[in-house]
């Protein structure tokens, strides 16, 4: 195996190295290239081709590495090939045949995205603008169609030509880059001397606000639509687009000041908490911990030689570090199957982490009272197990969305903001929990509560909270 | 969140300066507000270093807008908030 391959697998995985396999052929040519271009980019990982896959980025992927070399321009990938970019751990490897084709010269705007199945208007006018808007979802719709944006820029709309096929409701986990998002674009270059250009979205910013960056669809690369495209708008309508190389955007990564791009599990106050014990502070500079003395989860940093648990940086205080003091005793033991750590802290406190060391499952039937902001950034708590809690404070699990199930049978009191965003609790117990004592802004979108008792809640069965 | 103040105003591009005189060149297209040169805007970073065209307007309710959304405007007889419009 070539020896860029080899490193590649060592460090971002089988299904990454067969991807580079297909897509960089030429790179392999020269001994060191493609491998060094991975990893100046993006830091090792094997998280990273599922990512990439998931979030259907493997065109923009291919466009970003080949922007570094010329050699692109002589040939043209089709994607639409014999390939499935899968998921599955199990997948055989991937068919390695694919279709060269120059790369065509000449063509306008209207021909090349002709080619990648859309159609293309430009807006002359107000009325023209608003002729696309019933393309948009109720709540979708661009701000484009306030008005006046002929002002400041010129106004293009790209249509596929089976948009009447793609269906909103079809699409219940909206993407920025799936089928639907890209259905409609509306690409925009700002007038003036340099002509920035945004692609927005069909989804705009999604109704829960769930579409990450949609005014940069296609990270606002022309040529991740159809290559070309931006020297043939270039030509066409004498515009003169930014030549800066696009920054490569996955969702859920962040770039450091060393270039790279990190995975990350959550973001505290513009500092990133990484998988493989980073941390990436609000100057961008990145902290990598000693694996053998310390491991981070989610936001927390156990030191395994001292036996603590703390916070980065203590601007949102979280009571799950003030529950953990004069530890006696920390384990982590690994399931390299399950792709899981199991920590136990002092016999009764168990955490089980994800392959990211993302929290998913905590137990701790010692705990009595809880304070304020307890697991305030525990987006993947799946699991939480504290039968034994009394008191409850603010903030408790203020970020988790995914939680179903909470047995709380002694808890009498709990504070504000009390699991506010969580949409998926199914089951909550807490027959000793009276209305008189509850904060406001508990359980406000939990409207699927089936099962457990709780007399807090109203007489509209589990509709949820309750404000002061 | 930064604090920026528009030190030029040309159409919808608004130069900005840090207060470590770094200077920023954003075009914004603001609903139902006028800024002007002397005003200052409490503006997330990441906002800062993005390379497109931006909107901003009053606060709607019922939004689950994150922190980079929001900008704290200061002039010299008021404050106020507004978000990021998409689109």
């Amino acid at each position: 195996m070539n020896k860029d391959l080899r490193q590649i697998k060592s460090k971002y995985g089988e299904k990454m190295m067969q991807l580079c396999k297909t897509l960089f052929p030429t790179f392999l040519e020269e001994e060191g290239l493609l491998f060094q271009l991975l990893s100046d980019n993006f830091a090792y990982s094997k998280s990273l081709y599922y990512d990439i896959v998931a979030n259907n980025m493997v065109e923009e992927f291919k466009n970003f590495i080949y922007s570094y070399n010329d050699v692109y321009s002589q040939f043209e990938f089709d994607l639409d090939s014999d390939f499935s970019f899968s998921l599955d751990e199990n997948d055989d490897e991937i068919d390695d045949t694919f279709i060269f084709a120059q790369n065509s010269n000449g063509k306008t705007p209207q021909e090349l995205l002709d080619e990648a199945g859309y159609k293309l208007y430009e807006c002359h006018n107000e009325e023209e603008i608003q002729a696309f808007k019933h393309y948009y979802a109720p709540g979708e719709e661009l701000c484009t169609f306030k008005g006046e944006r002929l002002d400041r820029c010129h106004v293009f709309f790209a249509v596929k030509k089976d948009v009447d096929q793609i269906k909103r409701e079809d699409f219940t986990h909206p993407q920025r880059q799936d089928r639907y998002g890209t259905s409609v674009i509306s690409i925009q270059f700002l007038k003036g001397y340099i002509n920035n250009v945004s692609i927005k979205n069909r989804y705009n910013h999604g109704k829960n606000n769930e579409i990450v960056n949609p005014d940069a669809t296609f990270s606002n690369n022309l040529d991740n639509i159809i290559p070309g495209l931006k020297d043939a708008f270039c030509e066409c309508y004498d515009l003169n687009v930014s030549n800066d190389i696009n920054d490569f955007e996955i969702p859920g990564y962040v770039k450091a000041n060393n270039g790279k791009l990190y995975k990350y599990n959550c973001e505290i106050n513009q500092a990133y908490y990484c998988p493989n014990n980073i941390i990436i502070d609000e100057e961008k500079q990145v902290h990598e911990y000693d694996k053998s003395k310390y491991l981070i989860i989610d936001n927390y940093i156990i030191d395994l030689e001292h036996k603590t648990v703390s916070l980065f940086e203590d601007v949102l205080p979280d009571s799950f570090v003030d529950g953990l003091k004069d530890i006696k005793s920390i384990s982590v033991v690994t399931n390299k199957k399950l792709n899981m750590k199991k920590i136990t802290i002092d016999d009764n406190i168990e955490i089980i982490v994800n392959r990211n060391d993302s929290i998913l499952y905590y137990k701790n039937n010692n705990i009595r009272k809880i304070k304020d902001n307890f697991m305030w950034h525990a987006y993947n708590l799946q699991e939480i197990d504290i039968n034994n809690v009394e008191e409850i404070g603010n903030g408790f699990l203020g970020n988790n969305t995914i939680i179903k199930r909470l047995d709380v049978p002694r808890l009498v009191s709990v504070g504000n903001d009390f699991m506010p965003y969580n949409e998926n609790l199914e089951y909550f117990n807490a027959p000793n929990l009276m209305p008189e004592n509850i904060g406001y802004n508990v359980l406000t979108k939990s409207t699927n509560i089936k099962g457990g008792y709780a007399p807090c809640l109203n007489n509209q069965s589990y509709s949820g909270v309750i404000r002061r | 969140m930064k604090r920026v103040k528009i030190i030029n105003k040309n159409r919808y591009d608004y130069t900005l300066e840090d207060d470590d005189k770094k200077e920023y060149v954003l075009n914004i297209e603001f609903y139902q507000a006028e800024l002007n040169v002397g005003d200052y805007i409490y503006i997330s970073d990441k906002v800062l270093k993005e390379k497109n065209l931006f909107a901003f307007g009053p606060l709607m309710e019922d939004k689950n807008r994150t922190e980079d959304d929001i900008i704290k405007v200061v002039q010299s007889d008021k404050e106020f908030y507004l978000q990021r419009y998409y689109g």
